[in-house]
């Protein structure tokens, strides 16, 4: 999970782990970045607007590499006509305004990683 | 039209022509020889004379004015005009009409940077506008997200442990508040939104039964918990082009709105569609207290609430039918209210069957 709201990451990743999910934590794009690189993931879930590097660089730099991953959005932005276009050449599965009922965001996260 | 020009040379024209005439036949009816022939030169002179100074004076005249003319022509064009675009020729009127014209030019230049300067500025503050509202309405989502959460996560006893009641009733609470500031949220945004011109409407062909239905569906458990009789009455079978989203929304708030002003014994309300024309009315209507005439004119501004009969503080925010009018507008439609005190009341909104033309901003 890639936000940079702390309150946000933990609350998700302690509902996924008492859910038995296990769930990576990144607060700055860069790291979360690298960790899109180096391990593997069944599902990312990404915010949008964050400081230095934002969601949309990230989905940027994942369709110009050859690492391809399941992107779930969660923001609280409006996503402008010309940004939903970067989002749809991406490869995100599906986009959720936050805040999101955890319950449908787990539901969310099932279908997408088909888990 | 006559060209200056022309008049002066027909005038003085004329009049050599009538004088050198004169002087020509008193030289050949004359018998004084020498002073025919005197008055002969002279008339000769006079007329050559009169045909010089007309040429000159329509010079002199019309091509200052002729300039004045184009220059005119360029400045309602261009909105720019030279300086001194006229030498000084020492004709009084020309010398004030040019001065004239050079004042009102500068009077019209001022006046248009102004007006541009002021465009620009309204243009930058509509900008920021923009940005300032998706910034409060990112930081004001955000929060919202991990209080939720947590109350979620504390109300599942399988997760966390289960809560004494005292417990439980605070998380109530906590949850209760946080609903409620949760709608009011949205509700501001979406205000905001419908202010600046920046909600988004789609076009889609939808079916008016399915719109009702799917309102009748979703609000028949919350009435049956709360013993308000829903109805359903179709009398619309068409097809329409609008946003179902849009639509399904301003319904859901009427209902809400109805279901609170519902009277306590026998409560009821009923909701539908019908033709009318070549509109699709939907409707919704409840038996409750009724607005008056005067509170009519008023339930659909911002912020706004009745308080009349019923003595209790309702818990909206006041921006419900605001938003709903600010939908249905968009969605090129109408929205109204027809009550009497006693009557209940009847909430509507009608769109047309064709699809209007929506510009989106």
């Amino acid at each position: 999970m890639i936000d940079d709201n702390e309150q946000i990451t933990k609350m998700v990743s302690t509902f996924l782990s008492l859910n038995n999910h296990k769930c990576t934590i990144a607060n700055h794009a860069q790291d979360g970045l690298e960790f899109m690189i180096k391990n593997e993931y069944d599902a990312v879930i990404l915010d949008l607007t964050m400081p230095d590097m934002d969601g949309y660089d990230i989905l940027e730099k994942i369709n110009e590499s050859d690492i391809r991953y399941k992107v779930i959005v969660l923001t609280a932005s409006n996503i402008s006509q010309e940004n939903m276009e970067k989002i749809k050449q991406s490869e995100t599965k599906i986009i959720l305004q936050k805040p999101v009922d955890i319950d449908v965001l787990l539901e969310k996260i099932s279908q997408v990683a088909n888990l | 039209m006559l060209k200056i020009k022309h008049v002066l040379f027909l005038m003085f024209g004329v009049t050599s022509f009538i004088i050198f005439y004169m002087g020509f036949l008193n030289y050949i009816t004359t018998e004084d020889q020498t002073m025919g022939l005197i008055m002969l030169t002279f008339s000769g002179i006079v007329s050559i004379g009169a045909l010089i100074g007309t040429f000159y004076v329509s010079r002199k005249i019309t091509t200052p004015i002729e300039s004045v003319i184009d220059k005119m022509n360029k400045f309602s064009t261009t909105t720019n005009v030279d300086e001194d675009f006229l030498p000084h020729n020492g004709i009084k009127e020309l010398h004030f009409l040019h001065e004239n014209f050079k004042n009102m030019t500068g009077i019209v230049s001022d006046t248009i940077k102004k007006e541009r300067k002021v465009n620009k500025q309204l243009q930058d503050m509509d900008k920021r506008k923009v940005e300032f509202m998706s910034m409060v309405s990112h930081e004001l989502k955000t929060p919202l997200m991990p209080i939720l959460g947590y109350i979620q996560l504390l109300k599942k006893e399988e997760l966390l442990g289960k809560l004494n009641p005292q417990q439980l009733d605070a998380i109530n609470e906590i949850d209760l508040a946080i609903t409620r500031l949760q709608k009011l949220v949205q509700d501001v945004l979406i205000v905001q939104k419908i202010d600046l011109e920046k909600l988004t409407v789609t076009n889609s062909n939808i079916d008016s039964e399915k719109i009702v239905n799917t309102a009748y569906n979703a609000f028949l458990p919350i009435c049956n918990l709360k013993g308000v009789k829903l109805g359903k009455n179709l009398d619309a079978n068409h097809n329409l082009v609008s946003d179902p989203d849009r639509i399904n929304q301003v319904f859901s708030n009427l209902i809400s709105n109805a279901i609170e002003f519902v009277p306590k014994n026998n409560p009821e309300i009923e909701i539908g569609a019908y033709d009318e024309e070549n509109q699709i009315v939907f409707f919704v209507k409840d038996n409750g207290a009724g607005i008056s005439n005067e509170e009519q004119k008023n339930i659909f501004k911002k912020f706004y609430q009745i308080d009349a009969t019923s003595k209790r503080k309702k818990e909206g925010s006041g921006l419900g039918l605001a938003i709903c009018e600010g939908i249905v507008k968009k969605l090129g439609g109408k929205i109204g209210v027809k009550s009497e005190i006693g009557k209940g009341t009847m909430f509507y909104f009608a769109l047309s069957k064709e699809k209007i033309q929506v510009q989106n901003f």
